[in-house]
């Protein structure tokens, strides 16, 4: 029984042991010396969002992926579990500490456009992955509340604000302006332009995300229904609650 | 003894006669004919056998004829269905009444009638007012009628029908539709095959009970792979064209499309920067319009990079690189915004006196990038493509007068100062 035990649990360690070329990355990360365990990976993968948010987006979106690609229901587990830490980042806060200019909405758009991959990948692996009802209806909440949040985000009738190549005062280099009181001006308007792109551009991608996505959404939703009848009214729930 | 053993050989011979005798009985027994079944012409096999696919063509293409065809035998007829003559006792079958009766279960599609009912075929025109749909179809009976027997011909039953109603597996031909939407309402035609780079697409498949497989041609990592009746899409970070493919059942339907990258623009100004009296400088405004306008470039962003400048004269000393703020996003008209000028107040590089000749510019050059490709100013190496443009920025104060001329785009203005 116990070499049984050992044999399940060796086959358990490699099934899960992250070992292509896709993922040497996440080896390389998750720093030398390690198994390279998927659990690894993902402590690392969770601990880049202190360092880089691009860093961070960019290796959980691959690491997401090679999971997903799996379609394997253990795995979509494992997917369900990245999506939950990146989906609770929110792209209206600029994680990295950037120069005294920080172009805003570059830093978010990084964010959000992981997270639009997320939900629409959690959802597509889903249905690859053979994944059990009860992990379908926990990838409908989580959608569901990206949904919210970016409906929430929305404003409506919004006016695009202008923006400029270069702004008042000139085309010219910050450094060259002497008067501290006048430089601090420039920035300001500088900044001010920077911010009108950056909300022009948000409010340009919310609505587009669900303008693009929300027929996906819906007909998953309807497809996870139609497999298991009894868990309709949790998904109306969830789906009422998103804004649908 | 030797009578024991006759009836014992005897009683052998008794058992192979009766075992003889009944095997012609076995094999006088009719087997029958085996189900119906059906066969399906013109329209597309999938990798299940009963599932076929047709395409909705659009207005004014010719219409997809579907032919099913019945396949299925009759029943042999019985020896009393037979008729007997009256004078030797020789038999025959009677006359058919007509052709075989078909009779299908079928949606859609009109038999081949002839005078005695519908024959074995079915034939359907899919064209662009075909419903997308499942669409059913099975055979479900075929008879034959007999004529009495005439004449000296006469049989112990009434008229002979021979059916056989073991009904074919039902297939299902799937008319379907895939339509694309440009998700940018300028240009109008949102149905363009012709998209810029990064453009947002919908393709959609109906009726929408269908799931497809969707993948994309330069998606080597299936990160974009998709299934539903809906997918959403981006045209190539770059020119070039891109395949979109639907997979139904096995089978791969693809539609191409032709990936633009911005060419060329075009400006005009909008405003100018306003002076105090006895001020000089000038600047303006500037809409500027990025090639081609046949696509959309809404998820296309510019970036001015960083140049130095060319001085001369009184400019000398008083203007130092150009220093761009921010990439812009096209906006749905594929506009963006520009200012270009001596600058104003404070910052103005020509409020200083004595005025004299002078003149600086920038070369300006410039990148473009998808939306959707992550790079930030900060990091310009990720900004690979650029194009033909007009971006030299130049600006002349002519003389003591103060009077500065300022020009971008190939459009210039100039302002003097009132004294």
């Amino acid at each position: 029984m116990k070499i049984i035990i050992a044999i399940i649990t060796v086959s358990l360690t490699i099934a899960f042991s992250i070992s292509d070329a896709a993922t040497s990355d996440y080896k390389a990360i998750a720093s030398s010396g390690t198994t390279g365990s998927i659990n690894e990976a993902e402590a690392v993968v969770f601990g880049l969002w202190q360092e880089s948010s691009r860093m961070y987006c960019d290796q959980i979106m691959r690491l997401f992926e090679e999971l997903g690609n799996r379609r394997d229901p253990e795995m979509f587990k494992e997917c369900i579990k990245l999506s939950k830490d990146l989906l609770s980042k929110n792209y209206d806060v600029i994680p990295d500490g950037n120069n005294s200019i920080p172009d805003l909405w570059e830093y978010r758009r990084v964010l959000f456009l992981a997270q639009e991959q997320c939900v629409n990948r959690l959802r597509y692996y889903a249905e690859m992955s053979n994944a059990s009802v009860t992990d379908k209806v926990e990838a409908v909440k989580l959608i569901a509340g990206f949904f919210r949040k970016v409906r929430t985000g929305i404003i409506p009738g919004y006016v695009d604000k202008p923006v400029f190549y270069n702004v008042i005062p000139g085309d010219v280099d910050l450094n060259s302006i002497a008067d501290p009181k006048l430089r601090i001006d420039c920035i300001n308007k500088i900044k001010q332009n920077m911010q009108n792109k950056a909300d022009n551009e948000k409010q340009y991608l919310l609505p587009k995300f669900l303008r693009l996505y929300s027929k996906q959404y819906q007909q998953f939703c309807a497809r996870v229904v139609a497999e298991s009848p009894d868990v309709s009214q949790t998904m109306a729930g969830i789906l009422k609650d998103a804004g649908f | 003894m030797k009578t024991r053993t006759m009836k014992n050989l005897y009683a052998f011979i008794a058992l192979v006669a009766a075992l003889l005798r009944l095997e012609p009985c076995a094999f006088a027994q009719n087997p029958g004919p085996g189900p119906l079944t059906i066969t399906v012409s013109t329209a597309t096999p999938t990798d299940d056998p009963n599932y076929y696919l047709v395409e909705v063509g659009d207005d004014g293409d010719p219409a997809t004829t579907i032919q099913i065809t019945g396949v299925g035998d009759i029943p042999s007829l019985q020896s009393d269905m037979l008729c007997t003559c009256g004078y030797n006792g020789q038999t025959a079958a009677p006359d058919t009444d007509g052709n075989r009766v078909y009779t299908f279960e079928n949606d859609e599609g009109v038999g081949d009638q002839d005078d005695n009912g519908v024959g074995p075929d079915i034939f359907w025109d899919v064209d662009s007012n075909t419903t997308p749909n499942e669409y059913k179809f099975a055979l479900q009976d075929i008879t034959q009628f007999y004529l009495s027997c005439t004449g000296s011909w006469t049989n112990g039953s009434t008229t002979a029908t021979q059916e056989n109603s073991q009904a074919s597996p039902t297939i299902t031909i799937l008319a379907y539709k895939i339509t694309t939407t440009c998700d940018a309402d300028i240009p109008v035609d949102k149905t363009r095959t012709t998209i810029g780079v990064g453009e947002d697409v919908t393709a959609t498949i109906l009726p929408a009970s269908v799931v497809a497989q969707w993948t994309l041609s330069n998606d080597p990592d299936g990160s974009h792979t998709d299934n539903g009746s809906t997918y959403s899409f981006h045209g190539a970070d770059n020119s070039g064209s891109l395949d979109v493919s639907a997979a139904i059942h096995g089978v791969t339907k693809t539609l191409t499309f032709t990936i633009v990258a911005p060419n060329g623009e075009n400006a005009w100004i909008t405003g100018g920067d306003g002076y105090y009296n006895d001020e000089a400088g000038c600047g303006m405004e500037f809409q500027v319009c990025t090639w081609p306008t046949d696509v959309s470039l809404h998820n296309v962003e510019i970036l001015e990079l960083t140049c130095p400048a060319v001085t001369d004269g009184y400019f000398n000393t008083r203007v130092s690189s150009h220093h761009p703020n921010v990439p812009i996003q096209l906006t749905n008209l594929n506009y963006s915004s520009d200012h270009s000028g001596t600058g104003t107040g404070f910052n103005n590089a020509a409020k200083f006196k004595p005025w004299a000749w002078g003149t600086y510019s920038y070369d300006i050059p410039l990148r473009w990038k998808s939306l959707y490709q992550s790079g930030t100013p900060q990091d310009p190496t990720l900004w690979g493509y650029s194009f033909s443009s007009n971006r030299f920025s130049g600006t002349v104060m002519t003389g003591t007068n103060g009077e500065v001329i300022h020009g971008k785009f190939g459009q210039s203005g100039s302002r003097t100062p009132t004294p």
